[in-house]
């Protein structure tokens, strides 16, 4: 059975209001400065747990001195607790199992190998091999999936549900309580910026707190030869499947459905 | 700090190493891979053929050409992801380079890195790419464990966070990317689609744009940088100033950027960053003097003054945008 998420926002707010059995998914995997706090992580993991809904939180790349800044909140999260944190850095991946062996790990959709450029599907120039192959994922390396369990106990891997993609591997091992591929739907990330145009176009590093203005809105972009809108959001560009927002149910090979009412 | 230059041809080599180069590295693509996938899906990122060596035996020239000036070369291998089916091929391919005297590949992909690492290739060092998005130590020792040997910082790290990363980085050598082709993106992050034959890239064009939100146009200063970036001509892209710091820090090498560019263009960089790592190491400057002598040192190259979209380290723009 397909588990389902819905993104709540950075801070995770509305678990109370979830459906039976839907999980929430809160943070950020482009940015640093919409992750929760620590306070938010702990109040959020105490809110899903009297829901008994399970709990994703999506985490970006980090500096030193933000990955730093973040542990506490890490530590929010109760080795019991039914909560998965996906990982968009390798060295949030290598700290985070060094400090807390029992988290739930999963690899994000940044670091999956997938690309979900609009042109891909619009390009003429792209053999049908060469444009499957824009769909190929980590998730589909039996040597990096061995490697990354053995040595980081990592249990899952995210996704997008792209026209260009195979299927889900079958040989992955999948445990009831921990879902192998977690599919998001309809927002694919594009590409991420480390300057951020609604700060001044300067790094996201160079200001110590963000009170996060790209809540407020995101820009189209729209150029004839792309093959489809990006739609820009603080760092990062996406793309969209669905711009309605009307999500997609249960993609093939999908163990968990990541949902998302409006653009993370 | 070693001075790394692209280089795409045997011809090439004497003169970029009589320019400053004392490390090269090339794009190949194996004919199984081209074949597979075709001409725009490249083992190593450059869909151009400009951009790679044209052939096995070309390389090898190559390879002795810079070995009898004491040059290695490395090759990237840095697409990601690799499908499981090739990465025996492209292992099988590895050795061969190692045989014919390539010291090094550039690999941006984890399962291919650990194949790679796995199949003990002599005199064959490890190098992960900047794709791996090493904005940090633990990146470093993430990339380590998995059997990098040299690793390639992410673009868009301040000198400062460079320096600090050094020591914890033990035997493990980093890189630095600081001239020409600075992609306004995170490198290992952008997933683009880099077809066009004309290199119009998409982080490049001039976009129409619409607001969604709150108000009913975009906001003026939300406009005005993301319009920063497009038309940006990466060529321009520069780090100077940051040079004698990143060397004093231990940095081990400084690549530049521009496999598939003219051969003038490649040693015009060199010279450049042999030029102000000269000036470092003569007058052991401070960050004021390193920025004064970059720009001046950028003008002379390009023969215009630098701009921050062009600027890898702004931090030597002090009150132009960092």
């Amino acid at each position: 059975m397909t588990r389902e998420y819905r993104y709540l926002g950075p801070d995770g707010e509305g678990i109370a209001g979830l459906p039976e059995g839907v999980g929430a998914a809160l943070g950020s995997e482009y940015c640093v400065h919409l992750l929760p706090s620590a306070a938010r992580m702990a109040e959020a993991v105490r809110e899903a747990t009297a829901k008994r809904a399970p709990l994703l939180l999506l985490t970006p790349y980090f500096r030193d001195a933000e990955l730093k800044a973040a542990i506490p909140l890490f530590r929010a999260i109760p080795g019991g607790a039914t909560a998965d944190v996906a990982v968009n850095d390798w060295g949030a991946l290598q700290t985070l199992h060094g400090l807390f062996p029992r988290m739930r790990l999963s690899i994000g959709r940044l670091l999956s190998g997938q690309k979900r450029c609009p042109r891909i599907g619009a390009s003429a120039r792209l053999t049908e091999e060469g444009r499957m192959w824009h769909g190929e994922g980590i998730f589909s390396s039996p040597r990096a999936r061995a490697y990354l369990e053995e040595s980081y106990g990592v249990t899952g891997y995210h996704g997008d549900d792209l026209p260009w993609s195979r299927p889900a591997p079958e040989d992955a091992g999948r445990e009831a309580d921990a879902p192998f591929l977690f599919v998001h739907v309809s927002h694919a990330i594009v590409t991420v910026a480390d300057a951020c145009p609604w700060i001044g176009g300067v790094s996201s590093a160079s200001v110590a707190s963000c009170p996060r203005p790209c809540r407020n809105g995101h820009a189209l972009l729209r150029e004839p030869s792309m093959g489809g809108d990006l739609l820009q959001k603080g760092k990062a560009r996406f793309t969209s499947r669905d711009p309605a927002g009307a999500g997609r149910s249960s993609p093939s090979g999908a163990g968990a459905v990541v949902t998302y009412r409006d653009l993370p | 700090m070693l001075i790394l230059s692209p280089v795409d041809r045997a011809s090439e080599a004497p003169e970029l190493v009589a320019a400053g180069a004392e490390e090269l590295y090339a794009g190949y693509v194996p004919p199984f891979w081209s074949e597979t996938f075709g001409p725009v899906v490249s083992c190593n990122r450059r869909s151009f053929d400009e951009a790679n060596v044209a052939s096995f035996d070309e390389l090898g020239a190559l390879v002795r050409a810079a070995a009898v000036r004491d040059v290695p070369v490395h090759v990237a291998l840095n697409a990601s992801p690799i499908p499981g089916g090739m990465i025996p091929r492209l292992v099988a391919t590895a050795a061969e380079f190692a045989r014919i005297g390539v010291r090094g590949v550039i690999v941006s992909d984890l399962p291919l890195l650990l194949a790679l690492r796995g199949a003990k290739i002599r005199r064959l060092a490890l190098h992960a790419s900047t794709l791996f998005s090493a904005f940090n130590g633990m990146t470093v020792a993430f990339l380590r464990r998995a059997g990098a040997e040299r690793v390639v910082l992410a673009r868009e790290l301040t000198t400062a966070e460079i320096a600090a990363m050094v020591p914890p980085a033990g035997e493990t050598r980093l890189e630095t990317i600081g001239f020409r082709g600075r992609c306004p993106n995170i490198e290992g992050f952008c997933t683009h689609l880099h077809d066009d034959p004309r290199r119009a890239w998409p982080c490049e064009l001039r976009y129409e744009k619409v607001w969604v939100g709150k108000g009913e146009a975009i906001p003026p200063e939300i406009l005005s940088a993301i319009e920063r970036t497009e038309g940006a001509d990466r060529f321009f892209s520069c780090g100077l100033c940051a040079l004698p710091l990143l060397e004093r820090a231990g940095v081990h090498a400084l690549k530049i950027v521009g496999r598939g560019s003219e051969t003038a263009r490649k040693v015009a960089a060199v010279r450049a960053v042999a030029a102000m790592r000269a000036y470092g190491r003569e007058a052991i400057p401070g960050p004021k003097d390193c920025a004064a002598r970059g720009k001046a040192l950028y003008r002379e190259t390009f023969g215009r003054p630098c701009r921050p979209e062009n600027c890898y380290f702004p931090e030597f723009r002090p009150g132009e945008d960092g």
